[in-house]
């Protein structure tokens, strides 16, 4: 069931919300659960037992390591046991077809490839049990006793598939204070046209054209062509994936569950540091609380380590994981590894920046308007050539891609047709991928004359009905497209 | 903060409101509720019933044609030229709607084979009237005609013409025609802005250039003078949404104008679509022009030859008031050419219409040759899909007197079937092996003993298959007067790549107890 579908919208959705608020609160969780499972059903009913599964076990974990946090050498061995367990099956799942590969081809044997299927949602809903497992291990979370409440922290369906990754302690919070709001309920609405518009809209318009370039052949593929499905995978992905939390946020919303935000405009970036705490949000934070900060500690209480040398080393082991979370090739890893260097650089600079002004005694100058811009410009290149990593399948396609954006015909008629077709939606999208939205809500809402204030509100609303008629008319046109990160 | 509210309320009641609509909507309400209630005994796992689900809702959906039109509007505003999966292109100096062609392949694999096919047509029909009618070139959205990158449906028409140029099949360009405004139409006013298929005055004049080549031939065309003067015609004009903007609505490029024609002389036609048991005798505007007269117009009905029998492998066209000096022709044609084998029926005694892309057109062809005596055969060419049918390929038995003495004994082999297409087992057999698999049955058997075989296999491209071996064959039974024989009756499926690539030849081996036989070879040319 995709949630850019017409029967999700129109039928599902507004049944599930409508049964929910009717329900007795002792009942909600339960009814939740239940929907949620049918909801991953629908969608791979093969792998509900594995989610099922996981979510008994961690469960168990989760009591046994709150039952024994006093006795550190069982508490360690039980939580070894636990990350054991969750990344044995996210290996099996996710990265055991990639270790034979490779070691057949290292080694030259004949091992036999077996045929995996990737259960939806596995790497978020990994990362979930093994937060609050960690969570309960440390302290900072206390293991949930009621298996229905966690189950549905798990499996809730509007956070499965692809994230946001949200920490049990929120969820809890959530689900035990709740009451139907009105605004916060027509927020979720809002927010949910919003996220359809991105997805179906720009995703899906975009994503057409760069799907052709992609599967040209590298001597048809010109240099404009292959820049102009380049930055188009770059807003195809942002809007794909943004569009899904939009609308992921919103469903929440209309239970009365709030979820963390997981973008924040990350093209209006100046530093590569930056983007990551404004892309995939939560992913960046549970990198930092559950490997970074882990590994930054470890390294950095050895005597005679340098806090420097540990951050670099840190940084290290969490772009790599990064990377190979997202997939299990070696275009990934590169990926990852690519963001630590140019994260890695930054740190470098901004230490030796500190360390000058603090022997110059000279303060940190604002920086100047041309340098701001040189710098989005630097992020948004950096950005650009490892999104790309995500579009190819290979390395080697990844090479040839990047040669044909250097090299070859500047030009073509179908590169000049093609421009034609997304230049207007390039420049909408690159534009809305900015915080406009925020600036001019902020101004809205400043309005102290009645009458201006009432007028924008129902524009406001008209633009919200307009915007959702554009929804609903794409949705009917479509075929299916499912969003981009299910795979992962 | 009561504002907010009150604001937050209009939007939730909106929201309800929508959703209350649409599922107290009857056609949605029917149909997915209809679904629930008519779903199959054997139901489909859980995630493949919600997407079916979610189709049926999405179809049903109410407004659908208007939302579209929103949908092909917000593409307007964004200047977008291409819709769908890059399967329809706008080009925006002529404001049309172009489809890719999605069968496209290299011609290479069909355009000889195509060749061979009409060589097989002219050596069935009686004198020399076989012609090839070019349909007019799609408009290239891009100003060099051998684009590479994207092609346009029609493209393959092209290459097929320019091949058989170099045969001495006659051929009509009609793109050569048009372009040239022999007819006061262009190439741009030919064509529907939202639909693949071509305008009614192009059609005509396509029946038009048809009946004058005929006439070439030395057939006396009936009423010639009358039907083709298109002043004694009374034309109705309706708003016209084709297959290509019913995606993007009235919106994207506009609205097209169906002109119907409808002759104000005398007419009587019979169809006949032999296997919806269809026939119709009247007038031309009753048999012809009739087929939404149980349906309600709008905007996307196509007129003109009861669109309704679309897919049926063929038609016949009897005109009751033509003599038989009149000329009776074989048409091989897809939709393209609705209205101009409709026209040309009035000033023909018979026409014969096979449509090749739903089944193996090649065996139609040799039996609509073989049953009726026809004048001329006119083969039109539009898309790869006509092309990849008409493409079959002869089989031809050969038994290996090398083989000999391996034999055993004798062996009895016949092919009943290739891809449900019936075997002439006396001449050439031909298969389409364009398709994935294919598919043979028939029947063999040790005529040593008179005795089935007990196993029976399959040999093609180096790989070996073993055959479903003993169907019931009732036919062979009483065929050889032989109880014994009844379980003789043998499938196999072959792969298509297996066949195309190196060695052509099929081998079937029995196997007994006592031993080996054949193999019977059978060779794809």
């Amino acid at each position: 069931m995709s949630f850019t579908s017409t029967f999700f919208i129109f039928l599902f959705l507004p049944i599930v919300v409508l049964l929910y608020w009717i329900l007795d609160s002792k009942y909600k969780n339960l009814f939740l659960l239940a929907v949620s499972m049918l909801f991953y059903a629908s969608c791979n009913v093969k792998m509900l037992p594995l989610l099922l599964m996981s979510i008994l076990v961690n469960y168990v974990f989760g009591l046994i390591l709150g039952k024994v946090r006093e006795k550190k050498i069982v508490t360690r061995c039980f939580c070894a046991l636990m990350l054991i367990f969750n990344f044995s099956l996210l290996f099996y799942f996710k990265y055991f077809i990639f270790t034979i590969t490779q070691i057949n081809a290292i080694f030259n044997s004949n091992l036999l490839i077996p045929t995996i299927a990737l259960p939806l949602g596995i790497s978020f809903y990994t990362f979930r049990t093994v937060s609050y497992c960690l969570d309960v291990t440390w302290g900072s979370a206390k293991s949930q006793k009621n298996i229905i409440d966690f189950a549905l922290y798990i499996s809730f369906f509007p956070h499965i598939l692809s994230g946001p990754i949200a920490r049990n302690n929120d969820f809890e919070n959530n689900i035990k204070c709740r009451s139907f709001d009105v605004t916060s309920f027509s927020d979720g609405i809002k927010r949910v046209i919003i996220g359809i518009f991105k997805k179906v809209i720009f995703a899906n318009s975009i994503g057409v054209i760069v799907d052709k370039i992609v599967q040209l052949p590298g001597e048809n593929r010109t240099i404009l062509l292959a820049w102009i499905g380049a930055f188009g995978y770059m807003l195809q992905l942002y809007y794909d994936f943004c569009g899904y939390t939009d609308i992921a946020i919103g469903v929440s919303k209309m239970f009365g569950i709030e979820t963390a935000e997981n973008f924040d405009y990350p093209y209006a970036s100046t530093t590569i540091t930056e983007y990551w705490s404004r892309w995939h949000i939560t992913l960046g934070t549970w990198l930092r609380d559950y490997l970074y900060t882990p590994v930054f500690r470890a390294f950095s209480s050895k005597e005679n380590s340098s806090i420097h040398v540990a951050d670099i080393i840190a940084l290290f082991f969490t772009w790599l994981f990064a990377g190979l979370w997202h997939g299990a090739a070696w275009h990934y890893i590169v990926y990852g590894l690519y963001y630590f260097v140019f994260i890695a650089t930054e740190r470098i600079i901004e230490y030796q920046g500190k360390k000058r002004r603090k022997r110059l005694k000279i303060k940190k100058k604002p920086r100047p308007r041309w340098q701001t811009i040189a710098l989005h410009l630097y992020c948004v290149m950096v950005v650009l050539f490892a999104t790309l990593l995500f579009r190819v399948d290979t390395l080697s396609a990844y090479l040839g891609y990047l040669k044909s954006m250097f090299s070859g015909h500047i030009s073509s008629e179908l590169s000049i047709f093609i421009l034609k077709d997304v230049w207007i939606m390039f420049i909408f999208s690159a534009y809305l991928s900015i915080p406009v939205y925020p600036f001019v809500k902020r101004k809205v809402e400043g309005i102290k004359n009645t009458i201006c204030f009432n007028a924008f509100q129902v524009a406001i609303i008209m633009g919200y009905v307009l915007m959702f008629a554009v929804d609903v008319s794409a949705m009917i046109n479509s075929s299916y497209n499912p969003f981009l990160y299910f795979d992962f | 903060m009561l504002k907010k509210k009150i604001y937050s309320i209009i939007i939730i009641c909106l929201y309800a409101g929508a959703c209350l609509f649409s599922l107290c909507y009857e056609k949605t309400a029917k149909s997915v509720f209809g679904y629930f209630i008519n779903s199959p005994e054997d139901a489909p796992e859980i995630n493949v019933w919600f997407s079916e689900i979610s189709d049926w809702h999405k179809e049903s959906f109410p407004y659908r044609q208007n939302f579209l039109d929103i949908y092909g509007l917000t593409m307007r505003c964004f200047d977008k030229r291409v819709i769908g999966n890059f399967a329809f292109l706008q080009d925006v100096s002529s404001k049309r709607i172009e489809i890719v062609d999605p069968h496209y392949e290299d011609p290479e694999c069909y355009v000889n084979t195509f060749a061979q096919s009409l060589d097989v047509i002219k050596q069935n029909i009686s004198g020399d009237t076989l012609l090839y009618v070019a349909y007019p070139k799609r408009n290239s959205i891009f100003d060099y005609t051998d684009s590479s990158e994207v092609h346009i449906s029609g493209d393959a028409s092209r290459i097929v013409l320019d091949n058989l140029l170099l045969t001495d099949v006659d051929c009509i360009d009609m793109d050569t025609l048009f372009s040239e405004n022999q007819f006061g139409q262009t190439r741009d006013t030919v064509r529907f802005k939202t639909d693949v298929h071509f305008t009614t005055e192009a059609e005509l004049w396509i029946a038009n250039t048809i009946a004058d080549w005929l006439m070439e031939e030395g057939y006396s065309l009936f009423d010639y003078e009358n039907i083709f003067d298109f002043s004694n015609y009374e034309v109705t004009s309706y708003d016209f949404l084709g297959g290509s903007g019913r995606n993007v609505g009235k919106y994207y490029v506009g609205k097209d104008v169906f002109n119907i024609y409808k002759p104000q002389f005398n007419t009587n036609i019979t169809v006949t679509v032999p296997n919806q048991q269809y026939t119709a005798t009247g007038t031309f505007d009753q048999v012809v022009l009739n087929g939404y007269e149980n349906n309600p117009y709008d905007i996307y009905t196509y007129w003109v030859t009861d669109y309704g029998h679309f897919g049926s492998p063929c038609y016949y066209y009897d005109n009751n008031l033509a003599p038989d000096t009149a000329p009776k022709v074989l048409f091989i044609c897809d939709s393209a050419a609705m209205r101009t084998f409709s026209y040309l029926s009035l000033a023909c005694k018979k026409i014969t219409v096979l449509d090749p892309r739903y089944f193996n057109a090649m065996p139609y062809v040799e039996y609509e040759l073989g049953t009726e005596t026809y004048d001329a055969v006119v083969v039109l060419g539009t898309d790869t899909l006509m092309y990849e049918s008409l493409s079959l390929k002869p089989i031809q038995k050969m038994i290996s007197e090398e083989s000999y003495g391996d034999w055993v004994g004798k062996f009895g082999i016949c092919l009943d079937y290739i891809n449900d297409t019936v075997v002439d087992n006396s001449g050439s057999i031909y298969a389409n092996i364009t398709g994935e698999n294919v598919d043979i049955l028939g029947w063999a058997a040790n005529f040593s003993a008179d005795m089935p075989f007990s196993e029976l296999y399959c040999k093609a491209g180096g790989i070996i298959f073993k055959c479903e071996y003993g169907i019931d064959r009732q036919s062979v039974v009483d065929y050889y007067h032989k109880e014994a024989l009844r379980y003789t009756g043998f499938h196999v499926t072959i792969p298509t790549n297996v066949l195309l690539s190196g060695n052509r030849t099929i081998e079937f081996i029995g196997k007994t107890d006592d031993g080996t036989y054949g193999p019977v070879l059978y060779s794809i040319q």
